[in-house]
């Protein structure tokens, strides 16, 4: 009966370490995009810390923007960005935001969400990246892009 | 066009942006109490500002915020992780309250 707890136990043990390799459930695993490859895409920013928060309020927070441009008109665009910090065993969203575009965005036209960022609550060294995704109806058509992530990833002087 | 339109980053937006919740923060400071009792309490919040409709919702870790503006070309739907706790989420919620009103102000100028 020890043996078989033992056993069940090192199985546990294992798929817990092995856990945050699935890449379905660990959003690290979403796809970087350095440049833009097609003429209809988003791009995130990497994962900082807000000068105008800290200039204007003495408060450290973490920020990621992203942007959309497409060379067609778009309807109903939301573009969507969530920031993550990394765990021991999963990674944490900490925040999301969502912009609602509700009419029609001209071609070329850049949409920003920029609202997407967290309050510091310690000092501590923490790793944070940013993943964005959208969707809008092109031609008539429902499309969502891929998401995407933070090209550089590093530790910022952040807990949360 | 402004290099701040293509850039990812925007300082001046940015400077706007949290001056306004700053500054609302500030004004409205003893209304957010009382939001922030109201949340608490029932866990869903709805409230009328600038002709918009903003609701909040507590979930376990963190609060929800949707606005819904039939002035503007934008809605905003936002969650922040705030902690399990509710001491926590009342330390953060008067800043949030701020935010959501700040993203109406804010998407009813762009």
């Amino acid at each position: 009966m020890k043996n078989l707890i033992s056993k069940h136990m090192i199985v546990v043990v294992a798929l817990l370490l092995t856990f945050p390799l699935f890449p379905p459930l660990n959003p690290a695993f979403a796809g970087v995009v350095p440049r833009p490859i097609t003429p209809c895409n988003i791009e995130i920013g990497d994962a900082h810390i807000s000068k105008s928060l800290l200039r204007t309020r003495g408060l450290i927070a973490v920020k990621v923007n992203a942007k959309s441009q497409c060379n067609k008109p778009i309807r109903g665009l939301v573009l969507t960005v969530e920031i993550y910090k990394e765990g021991l065993l999963f990674d944490h969203r900490v925040a999301k935001t969502e912009v609602i575009f509700k009419g029609v965005v001209i071609q070329n036209r850049v949409v920003k969400n920029q609202k997407t960022y967290v309050k510091c609550r310690s000092n501590k060294w923490t790793i944070y990246y940013g993943i964005a995704h959208a969707e809008a109806i092109v031609n008539g058509e429902s499309m969502k892009t891929l998401r995407v992530r933070s090209e550089n990833i590093g530790p910022l002087q952040c807990g949360n | 066009m402004n290099q701040d339109d293509l850039s990812l980053s925007d300082e001046e937006w940015d400077a706007r942006y949290f001056g306004l919740i700053n500054e609302l923060a500030q004004e409205n400071a003893s209304r957010y109490e009382v939001q922030t009792d109201k949340l608490l309490k029932k866990r869903v919040l709805k409230i009328e500002f600038n002709g918009a409709i903003i609701e909040f919702k507590l979930t376990p870790q963190g609060c929800w915020f949707c606005t819904n503006d039939p002035q503007s070309q934008q809605n905003t739907n936002s969650w922040i992780r705030m902690g399990w706790g509710k001491s926590a989420k009342r330390r953060a919620l008067p800043f949030y309250f701020a935010k959501a009103e700040a993203s109406v102000i804010i998407d009813q100028q762009d």
